[in-house]
């Protein structure tokens, strides 16, 4: 695996435990008389990488949500198949303590209109970790685990909104790590920004490999190849999202079985 | 060969719509001019501090400014809360185009068409008979709150919505309470609206009459408490005007305070939110 | 953490209940005030008698009704065109001073009190209509004063109403080589109509319910309306006068006046509702 230049030292976090695997089986997710996704099955390694590929509008994102429960929100929604986070069924686990354990980053940066350090104490208090001290030596952690720290100590007052798009980002991934899940969620974290931001979001997801189970949905198909080891490959099939193709994610883009993944990995489709 | 749609010439349809904007200017110049030179000549800063006279002819409208205080303070007590609370269940706790949240929108768009002198009558019923609150300012603030409600809510719940999806995405994702969610951060961001819902309702209690004369009351002098009876300054104006002979350059002068009141809430609204027109 | 949600939720879904329970209580209140007089057969006849003889028992109010449909009506013919006017100037023909100016004006004028118009009226327009004819104070006093309040808020939600008409059918007009006053005509106007046409239910629904100004300047006598130059009793003027003191049947008669205005307003609220929904032609 090529590694990427960046800057910044990414503190490896102390783990006690390996993180759990994930395993979704048949998964159906109606949104009223529209189907979004129609019998997706994957399975994620502990500690791996799988990124979701496709083109837009086939149910990837649907999908993501639906691990951490925030499709399980949208009024009228109907969902049907099996989703485990390690051996617990997703349904059976609190809302709260599921978004502890499974954090998510989304596309367009979305930090909180606070001061940089608020946006990573609000969540810790709310989640109830009691003592400023201890507030602000874990928000420290994530930011270090970014490689943020060094770029905002000094103006950690500062509204989170004066900061560049890809600190912006990162930050909000120090967010979803201040709680220290087992997994994350990624939706397309790096399509909002310039490349050399990019860059060192990609550096510090790669980074975090091994600790945590990350899924990663992204249209850029050399990212996936970069960092994923395993890939799902999305398609729309009579207007509904299927997967049709997974598999390490080496051989998905030499060795495709699907004539679709073959078009789409080599740049013909989608 | 006569031009076809001469009617429909651009030259003769701007004279017609500069003519109207010429008459509608020219009016309303002359009433405003009028109600200056009416009220200016009354006017003194002794006027604004001191007691009437001779049943408002001389003297000021120190009692009445206060009743009308008193009057806006119960009024706001009572909306800001309840209307607060209304425009985060249209927002926030009700499923959006729920049946629930369809009754609560069409109920408060009927409660804004209740003519004023019917509000008068209500008020007059329920506040200052039913309830036994008889002719007080605090019967006058809880009817006022009543036709004040409406304007608040709509305002405050569209600047509630217009919080960021963003922002709610990430909040979902971390499991932050509502009440959280709510204190923390939509309520906050909708500050200038909800500002701006305050100082409206307030622009337009103030220029209520009718569903005072009936719950308020006439009386002139300074109120104790609020379950003294009270004379707003827009009752003030009716009651010279129509009741006191020679009462009018004393009307005038109240009017021109109102208006100037009015002018200064509108320029503060425009600065508080300066991108909506209402 | 989830008790307090329960407990705010409760709170705020409580306070919420009770305002959408304010104009159901009115209406019940109104309606129950009301019932003394309100009989199957003697309703019609709050409609059909002119005589308003309270201390008499004769409560006929056909001609105050008459005097409040008349100055309504009458101030809209005066009010619409002209701030339908003055929507269309600021929009497409006044140049970008002006049109600040003209909106300012208007959004001032909007919020100036109804008693400040009828004071102006009783003081100016009055004695200015009594030296043509009359004893000044008469349905065209009310008329031009209602008029002058409502004019704004026509304009107001006239020009919000074409602000709402997408650019693209400005655009399509000019490709078509139409000019200036044929797009507004033939393209704009019609495509705001159902806006435009609930702005003025709307505001006829406000003209129907306005106190204040009426009852400075159009005479209060009650009688039906042969002239503009005669005065009129509104209805609403009616209950602002009498309430005071009326007692008993007296008392009910005003209630049920009010339960009429009501349903009245209401009525239009709910026809400005309609016009929204039935002839919205696009998105």
């Amino acid at each position: 695996m090529k590694k990427s230049v960046t800057d910044g030292q990414f503190e490896p976090e102390k783990r006690r435990r390996a993180p759990p695997g994930l395993r979704v089986e048949g998964l159906t997710v109606h949104f009223g008389p529209k189907t979004a996704v129609a019998g997706a099955d994957l399975v994620v390694k502990p500690g791996q990488i799988l990124a979701m590929v496709g083109p837009s509008g086939c149910g990837k994102s649907t999908l993501l949500a639906s691990i951490n429960g925030i499709t399980d929100l949208v009024p009228g929604v109907s969902i049907r198949g099996q989703r485990m986070l390690g051996d617990q069924s997703v349904d059976t686990i609190v809302p709260g303590l599921l978004r502890r354990r499974v954090g998510m980053l989304f596309q367009k940066p979305n930090p909180f209109p606070m001061s940089i350090i608020e946006n990573l104490e609000f969540p810790l208090r709310e989640h109830g970790v009691k003592g400023r001290g201890q507030r602000r030596e874990q928000a420290r952690e994530a930011l270090e685990q970014v490689g943020l720290w060094g770029e905002v100590k000094d103006r950690l007052k500062d509204p989170a909104l004066n900061l560049s798009g890809g600190q912006q980002q990162r930050l909000c991934l120090a967010r979803a790590l201040v709680l220290k899940p087992d997994v994350l969620l990624l939706d397309e974290p790096c399509s909002a920004l310039d490349p050399i931001a990019s860059a060192r979001v990609e550096a510090c997801i790669e980074s975090l490999r091994g600790r945590y189970t990350i899924v990663i949905v992204t249209h850029n198909l050399a990212q996936a190849r970069r960092i994923s080891d395993e890939m799902v490959v999305f398609w729309v099939e009579n207007d509904i999202g299927r997967i049709i193709e997974a598999g390490p994610t080496e051989r998905l883009f030499t060795d495709p079985e699907h004539p679709t993944t073959r078009a789409y990995c080599e740049g013909l489709a989608g | 060969m006569l031009k076809a749609g001469i009617f429909s010439s651009d030259g003769l349809v701007s004279v017609v719509l500069w003519g109207a904007f010429a008459l509608v200017t020219v009016v309303s110049l002359w009433m405003l001019g009028d109600i200056l030179l009416l009220g200016l000549g009354h006017l003194s800063l002794d006027f604004v501090v001191a007691e009437p006279a001779d049943a408002g002819r001389n003297g000021g409208i120190a009692p009445l400014i206060v009743s009308t205080l008193m009057v806006l303070a119960v009024c706001m007590a009572v909306v800001i809360p309840v209307g607060l609370a209304t425009a985060l269940a249209i927002t926030e706790f009700l499923a959006p185009r729920s049946r629930w949240q369809a009754i609560l929108l069409r109920s408060l768009d009927l409660l804004s068409a209740v003519p004023s002198i019917v509000f008068g009558l209500f008020g007059y019923a329920f506040f200052a008979i039913q309830l036994g609150l008889g002719f007080s300012i605090l019967s006058g603030g809880l009817a006022l709150a009543c036709m004040a409600l409406p304007l608040f809510v709509r305002i405050t719940a569209s600047s509630l919505a217009m919080v960021p999806h963003s922002y709610r995405q990430a909040a979902d994702a971390l499991a932050i309470s509502r009440v959280s969610w709510c204190a923390h951060i939509l309520l906050p961001q909708s500050n200038s609206g909800i500002a701006a819902a305050t100082i409206l309702s307030i622009g337009r209690s103030l220029a209520e009459t009718a569903v005072l004369i009936f719950t308020a009351g006439y009386v002139m002098r300074m109120p104790d408490s609020i379950m003294d009876s009270g004379r707003t300054l827009a009752v003030h104006i009716y009651d010279l005007s129509m009741n006191v002979s020679g009462g009018d350059p004393a009307a005038g002068a109240t009017a021109l305070v109102l208006v100037v009141i009015l002018i200064v809430l509108n320029l503060i609204t425009r600065k508080v939110l300066p991108d909506r027109t209402f | 953490m989830r008790a307090g949600d329960l407990l705010v939720q409760s709170l705020v879904l409580f306070l919420a209940g009770v305002a959408a329970a304010i104009v159901v209580v009115i209406g019940v209140y109104l309606f129950l005030e009301s019932a003394p007089l309100l009989t199957g057969t003697g309703m019609l006849d709050f409609f059909r008698d002119q005589r308003w003889y309270p201390l008499e028992g004769e409560f006929g109010m056909a001609a105050m009704l008459a005097g409040t449909l008349s100055v309504t009506a009458l101030a809209m013919l005066l009010a619409a065109p002209v701030g339908i006017a003055a929507a269309v100037f600021i929009r497409y023909y006044a140049p970008p001073a002006v049109a600040i100016f003209y909106r300012r004006l208007l959004e001032l004028l909007s919020g100036i009190p109804s008693v400040v118009f009828g004071f102006w009226g009783l003081v100016v327009l009055v004695p200015l209509i009594a030296k043509l004819e009359g004893p000044g104070a008469s349905v065209l006093a009310g008329a031009l004063v209602l008029g002058l309040m409502i004019l704004p808020l026509v304009s107001l939600s006239t020009d919000s109403s074409l602000a709402q008409v997408p650019r693209n059918y400005w655009l399509a007009g000019t490709a078509l080589g139409l000019g200036r006053w044929a797009i507004v005509r033939k393209v704009m106007i019609p495509a705001a109509a159902p806006g435009i046409l609930a702005g003025m239910v709307l505001q006829t629904g406000r003209a129907l319910g306005e106190t204040m100004a009426l009852l400075m300047v159009t005479g209060n006598v009650v009688q039906w309306p042969s002239s503009v130059f005669e005065p009129v009793r509104a209805l609403t003027s009616n209950i602002a006068l009498e309430m005071a003191y009326a007692t008993g049947d007296h008392r009910t008669a005003l209630f049920v006046s009010g339960l009429i205005l009501l349903v009245m307003t209401a009525g239009m609220v709910a026809l400005a509702a309609l016009i929204q929904r039935r002839l919205r032609r696009y998105a």
